[in-house]
């Protein structure tokens, strides 16, 4: 099996528990358009949906125009447009909701999560792609507020896009199929809403696999918002009121992490032609 | 030595309980409570279990006496979660070049939720199943532990045969559950692949030999994970074999060649040891010899005799009742209880309990598809009301069956 392509993501700046979250999300997004898991960027397909929604809003004021011909005609292509709407939207507000549990999950957990993944296949078993996201540890007490997230996204998508090793996954044809999200934290601290914990699970090796780790910055940059330099606690060990919560672990396996895997389970799906032309054009036509 | 009981816990799919911790809430749950084997507890009282647990199922289901002291069993616990996705594509690329991928197998994560319940509804005589599953069980354990094959002879593929619809492919699907479910301590996940032998006959024909291998490559895949257990199934193997010889305009050496890289590639499989075959057959004689060759365990399954018919037909009734279009009655008598007890009192329970023993009689020889089809003939053809009482259900059900044996002889008088 070909060994795993490594991206090393050098940060400029201190990362915090919303950043980490913020990377991960738009990473998987990129993804699962470059898969070909979303015909259309994930935002564009989501102002698409917005839009087709206002027009809908719009014209449920207006009086609907009951000369007949027209309705007929029209019917049976809006009628598949519509229903691939109502599927489209349920895919991407599903999408949402899981991206959604994955912030909140990163954000409660302060820096408990070490790593992100998303696998693409048919089953968690089976994966085509796996795209593991791999945090340092944090720093104590940094805000938000004064460590804006767009210089690190930056960064990020810089090296994304200059790793030719990655290109050549993007190449490959891949049908529409699952993307399962994954987070892996210690199994000291279960709870979890949009997760559950998948004991000895661990990722196949089959597939092809990126890893992208997230690597802190060498020198600190001068920090106003107090944060401090002292990482914040990762209870890497088994303590003894534990013991009912040790599992097994492989030797290679550092002690207690768990993989928890997401309620949700993203859907790929293509583009509809409707007489040639996109379905999401149809959708914002003016009827 | 005690007797084993399995007992399976199907945890809540939102449980993040561990199992260790989850395994001694059951058993303090179970402790000191009387129940029979083969019961299921879906609504618990018990706090902490109802939390995390959706049931709890006593197995064993040939024999429901009651259990006085859960001390006098060796207590099998399994605790797993149920698959909830249901079957997924497994893709291939279709080797024509164009990028384009072929569907080569369905695949399931194990336990599924597809398949919860299908294992107690399906009847047999001569405990045919849980023989099955023991030899299997039995089988994986030996070649997980590296017994010699030169020394001991143990079975890996199985193959069952016989006439169309008498449970085959299901009785494959719940094997494979029931491993899952009863193996889950020694492997963490359960995968059921279902090879979709059409699929494999590619449209340039000399390219279905590539098409077999890379399936068979992704099976080989699953199965480098030795925490995963993988059955293969390949369902009405004659389906494969027969393109030997009815070529519909393909050159019959190409049919030759993608069976023989089938029959190649299962060999092949055999060094796994957490790889089980499956395969089911319609026919039993125009299977390729070469495949029966290969099956350790031949199994045949026919139509159920008059007692699986009675069991199979009350299973339907009592789901009527559930849902209430059979009105509320007290349950049918056992097979066991009607055709052997001395009766004084005729009550109205007994009656219909005769009727339907009458019923089973007359349908004899038919599979078990078709009698599970025929509560739903009787309902849409003689009652069409949503609510009858038992008495008048049997009635139809007897007025379905002579219905369905004169169908059945006008049909075979048509092609004659
Ligand atoms: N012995 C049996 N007991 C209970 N149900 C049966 C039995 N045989 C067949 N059935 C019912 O018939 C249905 C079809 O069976 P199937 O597995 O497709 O048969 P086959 O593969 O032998 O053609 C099953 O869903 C099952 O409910
Ligand atoms: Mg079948």
């Amino acid at each position: 099996m070909p060994a795993p392509v490594l991206i090393d993501v050098n940060l400029k700046d201190v990362l915090t528990a919303s950043m980490c979250s913020h990377l991960a999300i738009e990473f998987f997004k990129h993804i699962a358009y470059q898969r070909q898991q979303l015909p259309f960027p994930y935002k564009q397909l989501q102002s698409v949906i917005r839009r087709k929604d206002t027009l809908e809003t719009n014209a449920d004021d207006q009086p609907v125009d009951n000369t007949s011909g027209r309705t007929i005609h029209r019917s049976c292509q809006v009628v598949q447009a519509e229903t691939e709407f109502k599927k489209v939207k349920a895919i991407m507000e599903s999408m949402q909701t899981a991206f959604q549990c994955l912030e909140e999950e990163i954000c409660n957990a302060n820096g408990m999560v070490e790593e992100v993944a998303m696998i693409l296949g048919a089953t968690p078993l089976s994966p085509r792609d796996v795209y593991r996201f791999q945090y340092p540890p944090l720093l104590h007490g940094h805000l938000d507020s004064k460590h804006p997230h767009q210089s690190s996204l930056l960064e990020l998508f810089r090296c994304l896009i200059s790793s030719e090793q990655l290109h050549t996954f993007f190449n490959q044809p891949l049908s529409p199929t699952n993307m399962y999200l994954f987070l892996r934290k210690n199994n000291t601290d279960l709870v979890s809403c949009g997760f559950s914990p998948k004991e000895r699970y661990n990722i196949p090796m089959s597939g092809k696999h990126a890893i992208i780790r997230l690597m802190p910055p060498t020198s600190l940059p001068k920090c106003i918002c107090g944060g401090t330099n002292i990482f914040s606690d990762k209870p890497k060990d088994q303590n003894d009121s534990h013991v009912e919560h040790v599992i097994e672990s492989k030797p290679d396996e550092p002690q207690g992490l768990l993989w928890f895997q997401a309620h949700h389970t993203l859907k790929g799906f293509k583009d509809v032609k409707i007489n040639g032309t996109s379905v999401s054009t149809v959708w914002l036509q003016s009827r | 030595m005690k007797p084993v009981l399995h007992v399976e816990v199907v945890q809540k799919k939102d449980s993040n309980l561990l199992e260790t911790t989850l395994n001694n809430y059951v058993l303090a749950g179970l402790a000191g409570r009387k129940f029979s084997k083969g019961a299921t507890f879906k609504n618990l009282s018990n706090e902490l279990l109802s939390d995390h647990v959706e049931s709890i199922h006593i197995c064993d289901e040939t024999n429901t006496e009651a259990i006085q002291s859960i001390e006098d069993y060796d207590l099998q616990i399994h605790i797993f979660k149920l698959d909830n996705e249901g079957v997924q594509t497994e893709c291939i690329q279709s080797g024509d070049g164009d990028g384009q991928e072929v569907s080569a197998a369905q695949h399931w994560l194990l336990p599924s939720r597809d398949f919860h319940g299908l294992w107690e509804n399906l009847i047999y005589e001569f405990n045919i199943k849980e023989n099955l599953l023991q030899c299997m069980e039995t089988t994986l354990l030996f070649s997980d532990r590296n017994v010699s094959p030169f020394v001991i002879t143990w079975n890996r593929v199985i193959l069952l045969h016989g006439p169309p619809g008498t449970g085959k492919t299901s009785l494959c699907k719940a094997l494979a559950h029931k491993l899952a479910i009863r193996l889950s301590k020694r492997y963490s996940q359960g995968q059921l692949l279902e090879v979709n032998s059409h699929s494999l006959f590619s449209k340039w024909f000399s390219e279905s030999g590539k098409l077999v291998m890379r399936m068979f490559s992704k099976v080989r895949e699953l199965a480098e994970n030795q925490d995963s257990l993988v059955i293969v199934l390949i369902d009405e193997v004659e389906s494969l074999t027969h393109a030997r010889s009815s070529h519909s305009g393909v050159e019959p050496s190409d049919a030759i060649r993608t069976v023989n890289a089938v029959i190649t590639q299962l060999d092949n499989l055999k060094q796994y040891s957490n790889v089980l075959i499956m395969a089911t057959s319609n026919v039993t004689e125009a299977i390729d010899l070469a495949f029966v060759d290969r099956a350790d365990i031949k199994q045949y399954i026919g139509p159920p005799p008059v007692k699986g018919i009675y069991k199979i037909l009350t299973s339907c009734l009592d789901e009527l009742k559930r849902t209430n279009i059979i009105s509320q009655s007290d349950g049918l008598h056992s097979y066991d209880f009607i055709t052997t007890s001395n009766r004084t009192v005729v009550d109205d329970n007994i009656a219909d309990s005769l009727t339907l023993l009458q019923i089973s009689r007359d349908c004899e020889g038919l599979n078990g598809r078709t009698l599970r089809k025929l509560p739903y003939l009787a309902h849409a053809l003689f009652i069409q009301k949503p609510s009858s009482s038992l008495k008048d259900f049997l009635e139809a059900l007897a007025k379905v069956v002579v219905k369905h044996k004169n169908d059945l002889k006008d049909m075979k008088s048509g092609t004659a």
